[in-house]
């Protein structure tokens, strides 16, 4: 289980495969999205609860799992699961809805050092909203029109607050929109960049989380970072992944249950 | 129009360089009024005060957290990007935190074969500049060990009387913006090359730039007076004359307290002169305090005319944060208008300020 | 009001120091209803010349932690706020200046407010913001203000003569203004006892720092925090030396029976920087997965005193400070102290205070965990105020210390599966 603020995700592994996964929007309930999204997960793969041998949460709301047999941060979850998806993962770059991780991890996919921006929406999927929100662009359009522009605004305020009165000023002057796309994405790239240098970036380099899938992001940061970054196919569930196998070990090392309540 | 003066400092890394390759002298770089540059240019040194770039500070930023005074990371972060690489020696003095850590930063980061703490003292008093002028004494010695010659008084009292003469120029230009509607960042120019120029090249700028004063086009906003913690360009000046404004008076580093006191000639022992001046007669706030820099400040905004007072103070600059609330209070009942900007030395900060600059005019013209 | 974050103690010993620190506060305004004259003073003000003069001190850093520590930060900031201090100056001094000139709307003060002042002192070699503060202070309430001065020193303790007749001129002065602002007389054996008890103090200090290094650790943050107060705000009196008696000898006991702060130590932590002073329930946080903070570098003590250097206590006292730099230092030495402690006290993980109102700390801190780095300990970067309680997010602060603990378990064990449910 993957309880975020934006998302929640649910991920079945069975002998070291995945066998189902589930992603929900959270809202305003953490503890019954928690519910919704393994239900849901349940129900593809025709299980019921009882059949889950192990439950790990991670994520914002991970302590709000009723059912979970244990608590992990996001932290060393996304570390395990990117690196079993790319075992020559050492550093993941996390973008999610409300904050931004970037993470190294060894050989073995264990955590190590880590820096979060959790105070401010710069690098994450909100900040990204209202800017689609005030420029009227589709969501999933403005990084492909963000590498369209062959010129850049220069982006001032990084912070959501200030930056979409800038940018609805702009708008209003009439500066082309591919080109304030290019200087928000820059803008991004570049507090992004200064996170992932608190924890000194090495190859293999991943990017994870919902932002993954806007190329706009992607490629201005690979080109801050000097590296490729490998994108997994589905970029918002690498941290539940990285919980499930946690899970796995738990059970292969004889652990018990620990689950408060069955689903209500 | 950007002049000569701007330009110079433009060019203040090309310039050393070619006076490093002329002179095969030694270039000693130095933050702060505090630090007594005759006795540099006594040793045949050139001494050049750091001033950053408002660019990001990708490599400073490895070295140091987001919430510090800015002007000593730009500098740092020149540094570490090369633009300094031409520097033999730096001197750091005891002034503010952020400034003094730059002994510890250069000493690991960009280490130098001169790298010399002046220990300044934080008080005014009579001990102190006694105390000042002994350590002004071993900086002597240790730029004789450095250069491999003596400095003898007769050079220090000769560097004082060139240092001197440069400061009665910019003395009478800074008159000129009251007098003459000479800008105000003409004198800004003229004040940051002298910080970094060889003198006698910044003495030929300057009897240029008073020549040509007589005939410029004179400024005719709204005169104001800027009081400032660190403004290493003259960029934010420009912003407030393009916005209607005229900055005719000033209380800031790269500015009046440059240039605003002699050393005193007549002393025949010209180290405790340098002590005097550098220690007493500087109203830096980590010494000077508060109700003393108020009156400092009030004597210079008298008779300037000045209908407003602009006052930039750089993010986290303690100092200054502390006496603001005091001299706002103070200005506004002697019926002065107060704008105060939270300085971050980035390259787009400039932008969002031009329109509160507008509307502070504005209002006092209104 | 909000409930307090203590941390849990211990050591009986330290247990003592809350009712020692009422008692103070509580003499402090005793002694001033009775006639003697009190100053308000920075830390490093030496009480001691003080004491010898029969003035009564009050040390208004410390009574900034007890504001934030009864969790009145966020009210006393807010009025310093509104009085016009930028958010970017020290926490201690927006706690004091919003309860000198905020409203009626205020909380009431811990001890019913500091005991009200006849003079302020305030060193001026510590930092910017002590001088912004106190200047701000004194003219506020209209009183004299000494600032103590002194020769920076970034390489530490020197003998040269010069900065020990500045220093020796500066206590001098304190003596000259303190005999004119309070009618009192300097007597120079009362001094010449107090540096003496003071001398002594610091050695236990010094001993009990050593000790810490025990592996299992007998005495952790959690009491570090609260034991470090007498040796700074009762320094020279016998009560502190008793004090620091007791606690060396609990000490001792604790080692003997191998008494550790968990039943198994299974981490080592350092904490860099201030603690958050109204949580300080963190310094218990790692117990009971096995993790103690067993040692901090804030007011760490590694130096024993020197011995009398001269017959006149002032002279004395002015040597032995340019002799021996305790407190700070340049940038490059207290990062080399950091690390070098942290491989004495066998510290598998260093969690860096990022406090941004206190610049003395904050400036090193990305240099520290570079230099930490570099030496192959990890490190934990938190970025919270010590006293301004409104920068504190509990979920964002315990993720990180989650996942610090969960990196360095794995790492010590060796192996992913050695992650332990609690």
């Amino acid at each position: 289980m993957d309880i975020g603020s934006a998302s929640s995700k649910a991920l079945i592994l069975e002998k070291g495969e995945v066998v189902e996964h589930a992603i929900l929007p959270t809202g305003a309930e953490s503890a019954s999205s928690a519910e919704r999204v393994m239900e849901m997960a349940l129900r593809q793969a025709g299980l019921e609860l009882d059949d889950i041998s192990y439950i790990v949460s991670t994520g914002y709301g991970r302590v709000i799992v009723p059912f979970a047999d244990e608590e992990i941060t996001e932290l060393s979850c996304h570390a395990r699961g990117a690196h079993r998806l790319f075992p020559e993962a050492r550093t993941v770059l996390d973008m999610g809805g409300q904050d931004c991780k970037a993470i190294r991890c060894d050989a073995q996919g264990r955590l190590g050092d880590f820096a979060m921006n959790d105070k401010c929406a710069a690098g994450t999927g909100r900040f990204l909203e209202l800017m689609a929100d005030v420029l009227q662009i589709p969501l999933n359009e403005i990084g492909p029109l963000s590498l369209e522009a062959t010129d850049e605004v220069r982006i001032s305020n990084t912070c959501a607050v200030f930056a979409k009165s800038e940018v609805a000023a702009l708008v209003r002057q009439g500066r082309d929109r591919a080109e304030i796309l290019a200087g928000l994405h820059q803008a991004i790239a570049t507090r992004v960049h200064a996170l992932l240098r608190k924890v000194n970036v090495e190859p293999e380099f991943v990017i994870a989380g919902g932002i993954g899938k806007n190329p706009g992001v992607v490629r201005r940061v690979e080109a801050k970072v000097g590296l490729r970054a490998l994108l997994p196919p589905e970029p918002q569930i690498t941290g539940a992944l990285g919980a499930a196998l946690f899970a796995a070990d738990r059970v292969a090392e004889g652990a018990e249950r620990r689950r408060r309540e069955p689903i209500a | 129009m950007k002049s000569d003066l701007h330009e110079a400092r433009e060019r203040r890394h090309q310039e050393a360089r070619a006076w490093k390759k002329r002179t095969g002298g030694k270039v000693v770089g130095l933050f702060c009024c505090s630090v007594p540059e005759e006795l540099i240019h006594a040793a045949a040194m050139l001494p050049v005060r750091l001033l950053g770039e408002h660019e990001d500070t990708t490599e400073a930023d490895v070295h140091f957290p987001v919430n510090v005074c800015p002007y000593p990371k730009a500098c740092f972060d020149q540094a570490l990007k090369g633009s300094y690489d031409y520097l033999d020696g730096m001197v750091v003095p005891n002034v503010c935190d952020m400034v003094r850590a730059m002994f510890g930063f250069w000493q690991t980061s960009s280490p130098l074969p001169f790298l010399y703490f002046l220990e300044v003292p934080q008080k005014i008093s009579p001990e102190s500049t006694e105390f000042f002028t002994v350590e002004l004494r071993r900086f002597r010695g240790a730029l004789e060990a450095f250069g491999g010659e003596p400095i003898g008084d007769d050079a220090i009292q000769e560097a004082i009387r060139l240092c001197n003469a440069d400061r009665e120029l910019l003395r009478k230009l800074s008159a000129l913006r009251v007098t003459a509607g000479v800008p105000g960042s003409l004198v800004q120019d003229a004040t940051l090359t002298a910080m970094v120029l060889p003198k006698e090249r910044h003495l030929e700028l300057m009897k240029a730039a008073l020549a040509e004063s007589q005939t410029s086009p004179t400024a005719n906003g709204l005169p104001l007076f800027l009081s400032a913690s660190m403004l290493d360009e003259s960029d934010f000046v420009r912003l407030i004359e393009e916005s209607g404004g005229h900055v005719v008076a000033d209380d800031m580093p790269a500015g009046t307290r440059y240039f605003q006191a002699d050393v005193d000639e007549a002393d025949p022992d010209p180290i405790r002169a340098l002590a005097r001046r550098y220690l007493e007669e500087i109203a830096c706030p980590r010494k000077m305090l508060p109700e003393a820099h108020l009156a400092h400040m009030l004597l210079l905004l008298e008779g300037s005319g000045a209908r407003g007072v602009v006052i930039h103070n750089l993010r986290a600059c303690d100092c200054h944060l502390y006496e603001y609330p005091y001299f706002k209070k103070e200005l506004e009942a002697r019926g002065m208008s107060v704008l105060f900007f939270r300085g971050e030395e980035t390259a787009t900060e400039l932008e969002q300020q031009r329109a509160d600059i507008e509307a502070f005019i504005e209002m006092i013209e209104g | 009001m909000a409930t307090s974050t203590s941390a849990k103690k211990h050591l009986a010993t330290t247990l003592l120091v809350p009712e020692l620190r009422r008692k103070h506060y509580a003499q402090t305004v005793a002694d001033s209803k009775a006639g003697k004259k009190v100053a308000w003073c920075s830390n490093n003000i030496p009480s001691e010349i003080l004491e010898a003069m029969d003035i009564t001190s009050v040390y208004l850093e410390n009574y900034a932690t007890v504001c934030a520590s009864k969790r009145l930060s966020s009210a006393f900031c807010r009025a310093g706020e509104r009085a016009g201090f930028s958010q970017d100056v020290c926490g201690y001094a927006r706690i004091l200046m919003g309860y000198l000139l905020g409203g009626d709307d205020l909380p009431e003060a811990p001890y019913g407010g500091p005991a009200k002042p006849d003079i302020l002192i305030v060193n001026s070699y510590s930092c910017d913001s002590r001088m912004g503060w106190f200047t701000t202070m004194a003219r506020t309430l209209d009183l004299p203000l000494y600032v103590l001065d002194s020769p920076y020193q970034p390489g530490g303790g020197c003998t040269d003569p010069d900065n020990i007749v500045y220093t020796e001129s500066q206590l001098r002065g304190l003596i000259a203004f303190l005999e004119e602002y309070t009618e009192t007389s300097f007597d120079p054996t009362r001094l010449r006892q107090r540096l003496e008890l003071a001398a002594k103090a610091n050695d236990i200090q010094v001993e009990i720092y050593q000790m810490r290094k025990h592996v299992p650790s007998p005495m952790g943050a959690g009491d570090a925090y609260t034991a470090v107060w007498p040796g700074m705000y009762l320094t020279g009196s016998e009560e502190c030396d008793r004090f620091y008696e007791q606690l060396r000898a609990e000490m001792r006991e604790r080692i003997e029976n191998g008494i550790g702060i968990v039943p198994e130590e299974k981490l080592r932590l350092m904490w860099s920087g201030l603690p958050f002073w109204y949580n300080m329930s963190l310094m218990n946080y790692f117990e009971e997965k096995g993790g103690v903070v067993a040692i901090e570098n804030a007011f760490f003590r590694q130096l024993r005193s020197l011995p009398q250097q001269d017959e006149d206590p002032v002279r004395d006292m002015a040597l032995r400070s340019t002799m021996r730099r305790g407190y700070a230092g340049g940038i490059g030495e207290r990062i080399d102290l950091t690390v070098e402690v942290a491989r004495e006290y066998s510290i598998d993980g260093v969690i860096l205070s990022y406090n941004p109102s206190c610049r003395l700390f904050y400036i090193l801190q990305p240099a520290l965990k570079n230099a930490l780095d570099r030496a192959g300990i990890p490190t934990l970067a938190l970025e919270c105020d010590m006293a301004d309680e409104r920068t504190y997010s509990e979920g964002q602060v315990k993720t990180r210390l989650d996942a610090f603990m969960e990196r360095l378990l794995a790492r010590r064990q060796g192996d992913r599966r050695e992650i332990r449910p609690s």
